[in-house]
């Protein structure tokens, strides 16, 4: 069996002392697999998440990224990390899709920017490449956050709510393009997210999170469970459209 | 005159400039409380009969930095870390001056360029060299930790290095203009060019040259103005300063954006 990509080895984060936010969660990440964490708000999705890049530090257990414990890895160009409310770091601030994008590429082989654009849908790369970013619409914004993430042609990729400010259409390309980065990078993902409606036949798999693991399986297992309506409070049924 | 012209101009520079990275982090302030620590300095100078301008260059320097430290380890907000500092300061300096320390307060709250020394001019050449050198070949990481010192850390971005500097070259900065604008002109030329050009324009390269142009411009408008009218050269550059940023509001709200 391959080397896991990610590793979450009964892991504990606490903010404040004797609160945890997430207690003793362990799972593994597969090369090329796509995991969905699902659950409510501040049931610990983005500490999971801050957890790996390690932005915040475990109380207990241990995290590995590329078989390194987090706390020595180096190599951050292998991970792309879409941090929540990413949209907000631009506010009042004059800089350009093309300035960012630029200082988010670290490694040679990365995308070029009129690329990243490209790759994440964006039409008319050459017009918003000059554009501040803060005068971008939500979508836009969104888009270029996520082409942030993807400039350095990550093997990790990890989203923090990804599919706020896109439409149906938007959350279907960029479900697609998930699918495309897989098989062509071998890219792995982290999906944090409450949408339910955006997870689809691409989530092999499903994560529940509220503190601590509450399921961990297959998309129709978890609609068949009772752990979805335990999470959010009521029941979801899964709709199979004929296209 | 000429070293009035020679200080204006590196106080020009290097305010705006830093300006330019301390107002995206929302601590607009941060030049208020530093040039505060400047007051303290000199007023614990004179009491204890040393150099408050070296005093301060130490002071300051490790002021900003905590002050940094206390936003990002203590999760306050920049607004309280820097009222807390400037009452600091100011409650240090009333102690000293009431303890029997001789201070010319006119100078150190509104500037003296004719006082400016030779040394000034030349640490804040110094500064200016070293913080243009450093952005121009660190941009990127520059750039991001500005935006958000989360994006920077997981692009690899040294984040507490970079956060020693910028408390160094902004400390820095702040004790030599002080000399020349005076304590309660320091916050005026870090923010208010930088919003005059950052409302303009749609790059922070453009942002920066902006920026640094209408310090500029506003420092040897405000020096002329001083000269001619007979007022102080802080209070001229504010009132210049404050006309650049009107126009500039006027040009944003026709829809130029450059």
């Amino acid at each position: 069996m391959a080397d896991p990509v990610v590793v979450f080895d009964n892991v504990a984060v606490s903010y404040v002392r004797g609160v945890e936010a997430i207690s003793n969660v362990s799972f593994r990440l597969g090369p090329r697999e796509v995991v969905f964490l699902l659950g409510p708000n501040g049931g610990g999705k983005s500490t999971i998440l801050k957890a790996i890049v390690g932005l915040v530090r475990p109380v207990r257990g241990v995290v590995r990224v590329f078989g390194v414990d987090v706390k020595s890895f180096r190599e951050w160009w292998r991970v792309g990390y879409l941090p929540q409310n990413a949209t907000t770091f631009f506010e009042r601030m004059p800089i350009s899709v093309s300035e960012f994008l630029r200082a988010s590429r670290v490694v040679r082989e990365g995308l070029d920017p009129i690329e990243a654009l490209q790759l994440v849908g964006i039409e008319d790369p050459e017009g918003v490449l000059g554009q501040r970013i803060h005068d971008l619409s939500g979508g836009n914004l969104q888009r270029v956050m996520l082409a942030a993430s993807l400039v350095n042609r990550p093997e990790l990729l990890l989203l923090d709510e990804p599919t706020v400010f896109l439409d149906q259409n938007g959350v279907a390309a960029f479900m697609q393009l998930l699918d495309r980065l897989r098989t062509e990078w071998g890219l792995s993902a982290i999906i944090a997210t409450h949408d339910v409606a955006a997870l689809s036949t691409l989530a092999s798999r499903v994560i529940c999170i509220n503190r601590g693991a509450l399921f961990d399986g297959s998309i129709t297992e978890l609609v068949n469970s009772e752990q979805l309506c335990n999470i959010y409070g009521f029941h979801v049924y899964l709709v199979k459209h004929g296209h | 005159m000429q070293r009035a012209f020679l200080a204006g101009l590196v106080a020009g520079f290097i305010l705006p400039f830093v300006g330019c990275f301390i107002v995206p982090k929302r601590l607009s302030l941060l030049g208020d409380s530093s040039s505060h620590f400047v007051l303290a300095s000199v007023a614990l100078g004179a009491l204890f009969g040393i150099s408050g301008v070296y005093l301060a260059y130490v002071v300051v320097v490790v002021g900003v930095f905590v002050a940094l430290r206390l936003v990002r380890g203590f999760g306050l907000s920049g607004d309280q870390v820097l009222a807390i500092l400037l009452s600091l300061s100011a409650a240090i300096a009333a102690v000293a001056i009431s303890r029997g320390a001789r201070v010319s307060l006119g100078s150190v709250l509104f500037g003296s360029v004719l006082a400016v020394s030779i040394e000034d001019i030349v640490a804040g050449l110094l500064i200016s060299a070293f913080a243009l050198i450093f952005v121009l070949r660190n941009f990127g990481g520059v750039l991001l930790y500005a935006v958000s010192e989360e994006l920077a850390r997981i692009r690899g971005v040294n984040v507490g290095l970079y956060e020693a500097l910028f408390a160094l070259v902004t400390g820095l900065a702040v004790a030599v203009s002080v000399r020349v604008v005076g304590v309660l002109l320091v916050t005026a030329l870090i923010v208010v060019p930088v919003m005059a050009g950052g409302v303009l324009v749609s790059s922070m390269r453009k942002a920066i040259l902006f920026s640094v142009a209408f310090g500029e411009a506003s420092l040897f408008f405000g020096l002329l103005l001083s000269y001619f009218l007979d007022i102080s050269p802080g209070a001229a550059t504010v009132f210049v300063l404050l006309g650049v940023l009107a126009i500039s509001l006027f040009l944003t709200k026709l829809g130029l954006r450059l």
